[in-house]
């Protein structure tokens, strides 16, 4: 089956930015196999609220696609291009949805065996993308740091045990300070370094008055109106019987805007709500765990933003509950759960580490997780010994300096 | 005289009764790093301990599948992939185990059962398949429904029981082919009451189909049981706590049947048990994935699993390292129960025949 070829007209929907995009490169577009091209598009119709890193990473993709020869350029979409594509996109307008296409090209792949074609075809592809263009290295060695454990005791979990083979452990640091001192170093590098997106701090809880305005902040408390707001949406899509499973709400809760949900849409920083919401709408989890949007937040800042500095703090997430309950939007009181919470912190702290070593410069990074006033410690830096255990007392500023 | 020679009483006594099989899925996917894998083996000491030491183990299972519960648990049922989407309410096209069953053994209806997670499961022991089908699927069992049927929606100390997975609650909820409250009553002998009274000792969805299973077996003794267990599936919330919690009741949950199993004269020395995994989850490295929170990226950790296969004639205590496919054990089942699985696109398995 073909589908009908791309014209300017498809992208008339699209935010300013992203048509002009899309119209510029329309005859480079009008080449790739709609399987490929619709992945594409799906990145360029947000463009208008992307970070800077994620501006460059489809500028560079469709430069790269644009150099090639024709026949360089078929040779690299052929697995793409043997696909077979979904019957039910007979006829439609598939550039004007890109994000609706990309859903039902999944579902199809999947059930027509075809997922791991599709997945060998986009490893080559993104194999021969870094060999023509390498990631742009960080002007500075990132840094992140994780805080894990707010309110839960020592000694209930073996810390940092998936992490400990790739640095030191600390088991006698001063707790005294320590988010202070985290704070300074992290704030003291934003305010060196200025650059958009570049500089993060995510909070499970409320944001701490230590941050500088340097970074850019995202609070779990902060986005209770937008979270309950889209709480009361999913409630009222699951009310109307329209949606069949989770990969259709999914779907629907792709295409929001932060206005529909009566957040406010700051003006002046219109990338951030963008991606506060998507961190709400494409993030399983995160409108009901503050652990997962933490842990689902770090990703997304490591992978769209690519940020040099990232910050993270967990705090206790609410207790299981009935999902229904957890889904709907009430101001019922809330149990914590800290101990579950820190097991959860712990796991989320090794997936930011990961995330972190996807990162252009991973061999000159450093990480720094801390149980929060409590001992326990790990760094993992170039100048840290591997599965090494320190029971020296020290401070966590000591550790920022080694 | 020859004849009287031939006929062997003392042998005919010793014939095995007819062999009975239950099946225990993990309908939520768990990775070998939480199990079987040397990180994993802290949330599974009843598996690990008491159970592999009576069991022929296989390392590898791959589902081709589609990686959506219940439209792999339809897979593993029919031995066939099937490709309908995992959340409509739809049945299998390709016949069930317990049509085959049901069908070549000519057994009544309450010989096989289903006892399965409450959303999304209903049509899973019987399928379209115009040859099968009609009748001849297996009794189905959601038990989050009845405890709800029983409850006649009243606020209740139940709730935890009644939980979902984070999946389930946009889930296209669907009210046929399972049994209903007062057949299930009639059929096990159990009051309302008396199920209120037990339901309100458990504490999760999975303990109560368990609870049922065991109820099913001591009241009816089917010779085909398949249990689907759930609340692994608390990982699409992505709290590894939760996740952990749920594969430690699981690992009780099946010593606990297979203790039952033992227990129980219409069972005992007659049951082979197969426990699985319907999938793994996404690798931890998998850069399209976020790790045990899905099985999205289709990546050979989520297509690869385990299975666990005990009971009289099955080797104890062996490791089989070959792949084998998920689609396999519909055939395996066939072999043991003499029936012909003739739609199963899987092979028997000869290390537990």
């Amino acid at each position: 089956m073909s589908l009908p070829s791309l014209r300017n007209a498809d992208f008339s929907t699209y935010p300013p930015e992203a048509r002009k995009v899309a119209t510029e490169h329309l005859s480079l577009l009008q080449q790739l196999p709609p399987a490929f091209a619709g992945v594409l598009l799906r990145e360029v119709v947000s463009y208008d609220w992307r970070f800077p890193a994620e501006k460059a990473e489809v500028d560079g993709q469709l430069r790269f696609l644009g150099s090639l020869t024709a026949d360089k350029l078929q040779s690299m979409m052929a697995g793409f291009a043997a696909l077979h594509l979904p019957l039910s996109l007979e006829g439609q307008r598939w550039g004007a949805d890109p994000i609706m296409f990309t859903e039902k090209l999944t579902a199809h792949l999947w059930a027509n065996h075809e997922v791991d074609h599709f997945r060998a075809a986009a490893e080559a592809y993104q194999h021969e993308l870094r060999l023509a263009v390498p990631e742009e290295m960080p002007s500075i060695p990132r840094l992140c740091v994780v805080v894990v454990g707010k309110g839960a005791s020592p000694g209930q979990v073996k810390m940092f045990q998936k992490l400990r083979a790739h640095g030191t452990y600390f088991t006698q640091v001063k707790p005294a300070n320590g988010l202070e001192s985290l704070f300074a170093f992290v704030n003291a590098r934003a305010q060196a370094h200025p650059s958009p997106y570049a500089h993060w701090y995510l909070d499970g809880g409320v944001a701490s008055p230590e941050a500088s305005s340097q970074l850019t902040t995202v609070s779990y408390v902060a986005l209770d109106p937008v979270r309950e707001a889209l709480l009361r949406k999913v409630d009222s899509m699951k009310s109307s019987g329209g949606i069949v499973g989770p990969e259709d709400l999914r779907s629907l809760l792709a295409q929001l805007h932060p206005g529909q949900l009566g957040a406010a849409e700051t003006p002046h920083d219109a990338i951030l709500s963008h991606f506060q919401l998507d961190l709400l709408t494409e993030g399983s989890g995160t409108q009901i765990f503050s652990t997962t949007f933490v842990q689902w937040a770090a990703r997304e800042v490591l992978r769209r933003a690519k940020p040099l500095t990232l910050m993270i703090r967990y705090s206790p997430r609410q207790m299981q509950r009935p999902m229904n309950e957890m889904l709907a939007a009430t101001n019922h009181p809330v149990e914590y759960d800290p101990a579950g919470s820190l097991v959860d912190a712990d796991m989320g702290a090794f997936y930011t580490w990961i995330n972190l070593m996807r990162l252009s410069g991973s061999d000159k990074a450093s990480f720094i997780a801390w149980f929060e006033d409590q001992k326990e410690a790990i760094a993992i830096t170039p100048t840290m010994a591997q599965g090494a255990i320190s029971t020296t007392t020290c401070e966590i500023s000591q550790i920022l300096d080694w | 005289m020859s004849g009287l020679l031939g006929f062997t009483p003392l042998r005919a006594m010793a014939l095995p009764p007819a062999q009975k099989v239950v099946v225990v899925t993990f309908g939520g996917g768990a990775r070998d790093e939480e199990t079987f894998a040397i990180e994993g083996q802290q949330y599974i000491p009843h598996l690990l301990n008491d159970l592999i030491p009576q069991s022929t183990f296989f390392t590898q299972v791959v589902n081709r599948g589609i990686l959506g519960h219940y439209v792999a648990t339809a897979s593993l049922a029919t031995g066939a992939y099937e490709t309908f989407n995992n959340f409509a309410p739809v049945a299998p096209h390709s016949p069930t185990i317990f049509e085959y069953f049901r069908h070549d053994l000519r057994r009544p209806a309450r010989d096989a059962w289903v006892i399965a997670p409450s959303n999304g499961f209903n049509r899973i022991g019987e399928s379209d398949n115009k040859l099968y089908g009609g009748g001849l699927g297996a009794y189905v069992v959601l038990p989050k429904q009845l405890l709800n049927t029983a409850l006649g929606g009243r606020p209740s100390d139940y709730e935890h029981l009644l939980r979902d997975n984070y999946e389930s609650p946009v889930q296209v909820p669907l009210s046929s082919n399972r049994v209903d409250l007062h057949d299930l009553a009639k059929l096990m002998q159990l009051s309302v009451t008396d199920f209120l009274a037990h339901a309100k000792t458990v504490s999760s969805p999975d303990e109560l189909s368990i609870y049922i299973a065991q109820r099913v077996m001591e009241q009816l003794a089917p010779s085909l049981l398949w249990v689907t267990l759930h609340d692994i599936d608390i990982a699409h919330s992505g709290a590894f706590s939760l996740y952990t919690d749920a594969i430690r009741r699981s690992d009780r949950l099946c010593a606990e049947l297979w203790t039952a199993i033992q227990s129980n004269p219409e069972y005992r020395g007659r049951t082979s048990m197969f426990i699985l995994p319907d999938f793994g989850r996404d690798s931890d490295t998998d850069a399209g994935g976020n790790g045990f929170q899905h099985h999205r990226t289709g990546d050979p950790l989520s297509r690869t699993t385990w299975m666990m296969v005990m009971g009289p004639g099955i080797r104890e205590n062996v490791t089989v390292n070959r792949a084998i496919e998920s689609v396999d054990l519909v055939p395996t089942l066939g072999s043991i129960l003499k029936c012909n699985t003739r739609f199963a696109s899987g092979r028997p398995l000869p290390e537990v025949l």
